[in-house]
């Protein structure tokens, strides 16, 4: 059984809205208002019911014009399409409906085919209106979704090449740690009180997404003398939100300054800022630049060759003899790992050892000079404690 | 009831109300609700007050249900009744009251017609 969708008709005449009804009751139920102020009593008990409203112009108590001002300015009703019914071929008529917000015109007498014709593409035309827009908008904070932010943050750019701005993204310092302990809903209200404050700060001057759980990206015009990126860490920080409830808040900025750059590559960026200052204490924004991108760029190369340099045994272990000074005797060695690369030559440990202990490597290369521990006992080294 | 003849009686046009409404049936329910639609009273009253306005109004919302039932004449001359009333005077016009005799005239044929229908 389909559910069917209910118009609202709103008409002084009782036989001309008796013939609505019968024309439209094959396909929908209908609910029959007599003049305005009905429609509007209507409208408020069932507005999540009422997919379309159907209405004549002229009527006692509140007329169709002054039922459409009241209805455009309700944020909620005035998303309900109206179609005007008029016995009027003025044109005056019409263009003075459309003014005070109807969607549509039928003329009267009704014809059916052109009445359920125009309800049925207008219902259709606002529900993919209105799945768009859920699409487009994060359901917890009414931010805009990832994929909209793109598009939002792209038209933007292009459209303004005089204008510079910035990509600032949020993460929120052991989220999901928060999350367990507060429960998801005090993590929402959480979610929902950052996202009221960046919108307050970002004061028209940007747009912010929400991408997912913690992650909120904004792109913010930047016309202050000193750079806008500190500035609108600065109003966050202000408001203690960088420390509401124990909670710290991070950011990383990215400084839009080739618009070839696709806003998904700028929003990366941002993140990696962000990233790389995750568990640093006492920093709370970190601003994406070259030097960053060295870094990650060499850090990437290392993890791309590091388990290949283990099973070819790249790594070369100097062991450093410990002696006992009361007898002089060698009662140890400490082993210190160097990395020879065919290519790229000597590398010290320090530029290795913490991608290793990032990428779980450490455990296994521990592991493996273990194994070479056992080989240098039997070459005559004897048993030394490394 | 012969609902179609009726229609051809009272210069109706049957099959453009039966477009609209589908069912035989319908027509005939919508024309037996006509005898006891209040829009003509409401004419006579405003006329009788003499409001151009009102009366304008009134003529108007005749004049839709008489077309949305397509009972053609009776439609066409309160077409005309409407036209003289939509603007001038803040009184009705004499124009307008002889406008209207065709009107009563009209509607007194097209009521007694369908009352013979309805009760054969």
């Amino acid at each position: 059984m389909s559910y069917k969708k209910t118009v609202l008709i709103v008409e002084d005449e009782a036989l001309n809205r008796e013939i609505l009804s019968v024309i439209l009751s094959d396909t929908y139920e209908t609910i029959e208002a007599e003049n305005g102020m009905d429609a509007l009593e209507i409208l408020r008990a069932h507005k999540n019911d009422i997919s379309l409203i159907l209405l004549d112009l002229f009527m006692p108590v509140m007329d169709g014009y002054s039922f459409l001002d009241v209805l455009m300015r309700d944020k909620e009703l005035s998303l309900i399409p109206v179609i005007v019914t008029t016995q009027e071929s003025a044109n005056r008529v019409e263009v003075d409906a459309l003014k005070h917000g109807a969607t549509e015109f039928v003329p009267k007498p009704y014809n059916r085919d052109v009445i359920l014709n125009r309800v049925a593409r207008l219902i259709k035309f606002r529900e993919t209106a209105a799945f768009i827009n859920q699409m487009n908008t994060d359901r917890l904070t009414g931010l805009m979704s990832k994929d909209y932010f793109y598009v939002k943050a792209d038209e933007m750019i292009t459209q303004n090449p005089d204008k510079e701005y910035v990509i600032v993204c949020t993460d929120i310092e052991d989220f999901n740690l928060y999350n367990d302990i507060f429960g998801y809903e005090e993590g929402d209200r959480l979610l929902v009180k950052l996202s009221k404050q960046i919108r307050e700060n970002l004061e028209g001057r940007g747009i912010c997404g929400r991408f997912q759980a913690d992650k909120f990206v904004c792109l913010v015009e930047s016309d202050y003398e000193r750079s806008s990126r500190e500035k609108f860490v600065e109003l966050l920080s202000k408001d203690q939100i960088f420390t509401f409830k124990n909670v710290r808040i991070k950011w990383g900025i990215y400084e839009v300054d080739d618009s070839d750059i696709s806003v998904e590559k700028m929003c990366d960026r941002a993140q990696l800022a962000v990233q790389s200052i995750k568990g640093i204490y006492g920093k709370y924004y970190h601003v994406y630049d070259d030097a960053l991108r060295e870094a990650l760029v060499k850090e990437k190369r290392i993890t791309d060759a590091m388990m290949g340099a283990l099973l070819d045994e790249q790594f070369v272990v100097y062991l450093q003899p410990k002696y006992n000074l009361t007898d002089n005797s060698m009662n140890g060695a400490e082993a210190l790992v160097r990395w020879k690369h065919p290519e790229w030559g000597m590398i010290p440990p320090g530029e290795f050892i913490p991608v290793f202990e990032k990428n779980a490597l450490y455990s296994i290369s521990t592991v493996m000079y273990g194994r070479r521990h056992a080989r240098l006992s039997r070459v005559g080294l004897g048993m030394v404690s490394l | 009831m012969r609902v179609e003849e009726c229609y051809k009686d009272m210069g109706g046009n049957y099959q453009e109300a039966l477009g609209r409404l589908i069912s035989p049936a319908l027509v005939e329910k919508f024309i037996i609700k006509f005898l006891d639609d209040g829009s003509y009273e409401a004419l006579c009253r405003q006329m009788n007050a003499g409001v151009r306005e009102d009366a304008f109004k009134a003529a108007h919302t005749l004049k839709g249900v008489c077309a949305n039932l397509s009972i053609t004449k009776l439609c066409g001359s309160v077409s005309e009744l409407t036209e003289e009333l939509r603007s001038g005077d803040a009184e009705v016009s004499d124009r307008a009251r002889e406008l209207f005799e065709s009107v009563r005239k009209d509607y007194n044929m097209t009521v007694s017609t369908i009352r013979s229908y309805a009760s054969v």
